[in-house]
């Protein structure tokens, strides 16, 4: 069991986060409902959310480390549609904005994970 | 407030290591970290990596731990994976400022192999590490502790988990 999620995770943190359950099955050779079996039963998260947590600290960490880099072309290779939806993702978990966020903390908020100062 | 992070994470001090060929397998790395610029009054809201990892504190640094409600003082445990909805809030405590530490990061294959549990038995959980080591987590943290310098810490940790793998069951 732990083989067969180790190799989805090998996976997806190739992509970053960056890629769908219809490619982590097709890599896998399993059906969408198995790869959602196999994260649910084994990791107890669904392999959305999961994503979703690769992707974002990707992006986290992408923006911390180059600061003046343009908003977009980070999002762009983290596989967001659009800015919006990534500045919808960030207020909803870091309550504010990145470029506030980014102005108050000058990059320095990640340390192998995202951190917020209260 | 941009002080404060400076403070915090700006000035973090880290060294990564890799660990030994037998180990690697299960072990992405071992990250040395320690910050002199600690004020014990900061609670930080963190954000999961996704990752399983193992975190060891010494020279007198700890983390309080809290949901909100309950705190909890902790040196030594291992964090899972946490949903993005589920914050973990932490407040690092230290003596003269001075927080030291190591984090540890498994694969899922060496949680398994480790901790002889699958990787859900972690998420949105902290686990004590004598719940899952017993009294080898003693001796493996005072070893740490009397350690000299962080190379000697990773010898230590490599033979750790080197005697591990040959005394515990195998995954689950």
């Amino acid at each position: 069991m732990s083989d067969r999620l180790q190799e989805a995770n090998d996976f997806i943190t190739e992509h970053n986060g960056c890629c769908t359950v219809k490619e982590i099955a097709d890599k896998l050779n399993l059906s969408i409902r198995s790869i959602h079996r196999l994260f649910t039963e084994d990791m107890g998260i669904a392999p959305k959310k999961y994503l979703r947590i690769i992707r974002f600290n990707y992006a986290c960490m992408q923006i911390s480390t180059f600061p003046e880099i343009d908003l977009f072309d980070v999002l762009c290779s983290c596989g967001y549609y659009d800015q919006m939806h990534f500045i919808h993702e960030f207020k909803e978990i870091m309550k504010t904005t990145p470029s506030h966020f980014l102005k108050i903390t000058e990059g320095h908020f990640y340390f192998y994970r995202p951190l917020i100062v209260l | 407030m941009n002080n404060t992070y400076f403070e915090l994470i700006g000035k973090m001090k880290k060294s990564v290591s890799i660990p030994s060929d037998e180990v690697a397998q299960f072990i992405e790395n071992y990250v040395f970290f320690e910050n002199t610029h600690i004020t014990n009054d900061k609670y930080l809201k963190v954000v999961s990596n996704g990752k399983v990892e193992m975190f060891l504190f010494y020279n007198n640094s700890n983390l309080v731990i809290t949901n909100g409600k309950n705190e909890i003082t902790l040196t030594n445990f291992i964090v899972g994976i946490f949903e993005l909805e589920n914050a973990l809030y932490i407040k690092p405590v230290t003596k003269s400022a001075y927080l030291s530490g190591i984090f540890i990061t498994f694969n899922f294959r060496g949680v398994c192999q480790y901790f002889g549990l699958p990787v859900k038995a972690f998420t949105n959980k902290i686990v004590r590490l004598e719940t899952i080591f017993g009294d080898r987590s003693k001796t493996l943290i005072d070893k740490i502790t009397t350690a000299s310098c962080n190379k000697q810490r990773e010898k230590i940790l490599n033979e750790f988990f080197l005697e591990e793998l040959k005394t515990l069951p195998n995954n689950v």
